[in-house]
């Protein structure tokens, strides 16, 4: 079934551009013209990306996102902007934004980003562990509900969370590198360092393991990047 | 990366030019206690003197009075000249003050208008591009093929208009813009300009109202004065959100021809009203803005009718209540 993109653009020509394009490789396009009409559509229909420019009549981009978000939507967003600086890509992700394209930006381009979306998507929802609910010690992450059985009870992990454990769990007991965390999670090159990466491990370690600065679960190889040991052992 | 700094130098210098103010007005307090003293001591001392060689030992009234009026002199003087300078430090400092917060609001309106040209740019370019790869890779057919070409012509001119603003504020800048006058019926060129407009009105479901009168001559650059009305009809445009009525109407005074274009829109509050035809002035900032635009449009229309020997005004009842621009041309009179 073809994938159903939402359009959430105020220039009508580059909606129209970018309805022809995606329409022309296959996809379902719907488009909404300001930040509101774009959430009411997110609302009432179900859509598999959304295409968000920044800059939008009334309620801009950013808040969009962000709305979307704190009502527990999942959905991938993609940024356009006419900005392209390391503060307004880090507010997009800080927003809750997946990936980020600045205009003008090639069609070839514009469809490498959304494949690669929809295949970051598609490996978290394609199971290849036993089950959604994935057990280790005594915790334990769903992949489905995005809920964690942690040290401090039961919580919601964010999405980027659980794509992570998803990998480092896919791997259990192999060195998983900080690019092939930043690849599968972000892709490209959305966040300027993969220090981001050594953030959330420092979260998640506060989660799960019980004493995080000698971490038995969730350690880091220098030099590499991260093995996870579901068994639990003090050495890498 | 360097990140921006949030500390604002206008506050830092503030800070600085309060603490200098209160450093001068004690030091010069306590220049003018001292030297009061030294003179009522002084007097004191030349009144002992005087009575010393007197006569009989007392102060003779004549001289106790010359001595109090020089004491009294004395102390005018002094604390005039001290707070005459202190006046001047006071003054001077505002005006440091004031140049420095000038120049911060200009670099941040240049700032703006960077981020705006960018954003205005890009946007045409982005569709633009967007139309020729499609015409180049996607299977149209010929009927929405034909539908892509006037778009793209739309953002060239879109583009153009954007190029022409631009360098013809720089051209002011330089004193280096010229007019070319030539006697016209101010009527018709409005009409002629309403008329080749009116598909770009009716794309931006636009309803004009016209009352226009006739036989009202003016000298006007006519490409100028397209300008100035491309920027007033594009402001009413992208501020009234819901429903775009315009009226455009042409009366004569004594001296003047006076066209008013108002709206319906958003409004303007009155501190912003004064600001509106400064260069590169946008309401609030760039990074929370939801409007397009350079900040040059209103700008160029006071310079072009300037130079046209007119003016323009701006009258808002306030927030949504709508606004009017009211430009006055010199009339010429043949009667």
């Amino acid at each position: 079934m073809a994938k159903k993109i939402l359009i959430v653009e105020d220039e009508e020509h580059i909606a129209d551009g970018l309805k022809l394009n995606l329409d022309a490789a296959g996809f379902e396009t719907d488009i909404a013209p300001n930040g509101s009409v774009g959430l009411d559509k997110w609302r009432t229909r179900t859509f598999d990306l959304i295409l968000l420019d920044i800059m939008l009549p009334g309620l801009d981009g950013l808040e969009v996102c962000r709305i979307i978000r704190n009502e527990g939507g999942r959905i991938p967003v993609l940024f356009l902007t006419a900005r392209g600086t390391e503060d307004d890509r880090i507010a997009g992700l800080q927003a809750g934004g997946d990936d980020y394209i600045t205009k003008p930006f090639s069609v070839k381009e514009l469809m490498l980003r959304i494949e690669a979306m929809f295949r970051r998507q598609g490996w978290y929802d394609e199971t290849k562990l036993d089950s959604d609910r994935f057990t280790f010690a005594d915790y334990w992450v769903d992949f489905k509900t995005y809920r964690a059985l942690t040290i401090t009870g039961e919580v919601e992990l964010s999405q980027k969370e659980c794509m992570i454990m998803k990998l480092l769990a896919e791997h259990a007991d192999e060195v998983v590198t900080r690019d092939q965390i930043l690849d599968s999670v972000w892709g490209y090159d959305v966040y300027p360092s993969n220090r981001t990466v050594d953030n959330f491990l420092v979260r998640l370690r506060k989660l799960f393991e019980p004493d995080s600065s000698k971490p038995i679960y969730l350690h880091t190889v220098w030099g590499a990047g991260y093995k996870f040991t579901p068994e639990g052992s003090a050495d890498a | 990366m360097a990140r921006r700094s949030n500390k604002s130098p206008i506050k830092f210098a503030f800070i600085v030019f309060i603490g200098l103010m209160i450093f001068c007005i004690i030091q010069m307090t306590w220049w003018i206690v001292f030297h009061i003293g030294e003179v009522k001591e002084k007097a004191e001392l030349e009144k002992q003197i005087a009575m010393l060689q007197s006569d009989d030992g007392s102060l003779p009234i004549e001289k106790a009075e010359e001595i109090n009026r020089r004491q009294d002199r004395m102390i005018f003087m002094l604390v005039s000249e001290s707070s005459f300078f202190v006046l001047i430090i006071l003054i001077g400092a505002f005006q440091i003050y004031r140049t420095l917060k000038q120049s911060e609001e200009l670099k941040r309106r240049q700032l703006n208008f960077i981020h705006a040209v960018t954003h205005e740019f890009r946007t045409p370019i982005t569709s633009l591009r967007l139309y020729l790869e499609t015409l180049e890779s996607a299977k149209l057919d010929e009927k929405k093929k034909a539908e892509l070409y006037p778009k793209m012509i739309d953002d060239a001119n879109r583009l153009e208009h954007l190029v022409d603003n631009v360098l013809q504020a720089g051209l002011f800048d330089q004193d280096g813009y010229h007019l070319n006058l030539t006697e016209s019926e101010i009527s018709r060129d409005i009409e002629e300009y309403l008329k080749s407009h009116k598909p770009y009105l009716d794309r931006h479901g636009v309803n004009i109202e016209t009352d226009i009168s006739q036989n009202i001559l003016v000298k006007t650059d006519h490409k100028s004065l397209e300008r100035v009305l491309d920027s007033l009809i594009d402001n009413a445009i992208k501020y009234s959100p819901n429903e775009k009525n315009i009226s455009v109407r042409l009366h004569e005074d004594n001296q003047s021809a006076v066209l008013i274009i108002a709206d319906l829109g958003v409004g303007i509050s009155q501190s912003e009203q004064k600001k509106i035809f400064e260069r590169f002035y946008r309401v609030g900032d760039e990074n929370t803005r939801t409007v397009n635009g350079t900040g040059l449009g209103l700008y160029l229309a006071k310079e072009i009718i300037e130079a046209h020997g007119g003016s323009i005004t701006v009258h808002s009842d306030g927030i949504n209540k709508g606004t009017a621009f009211e430009i006055r041309l010199p009339r010429i009179n043949h009667g």
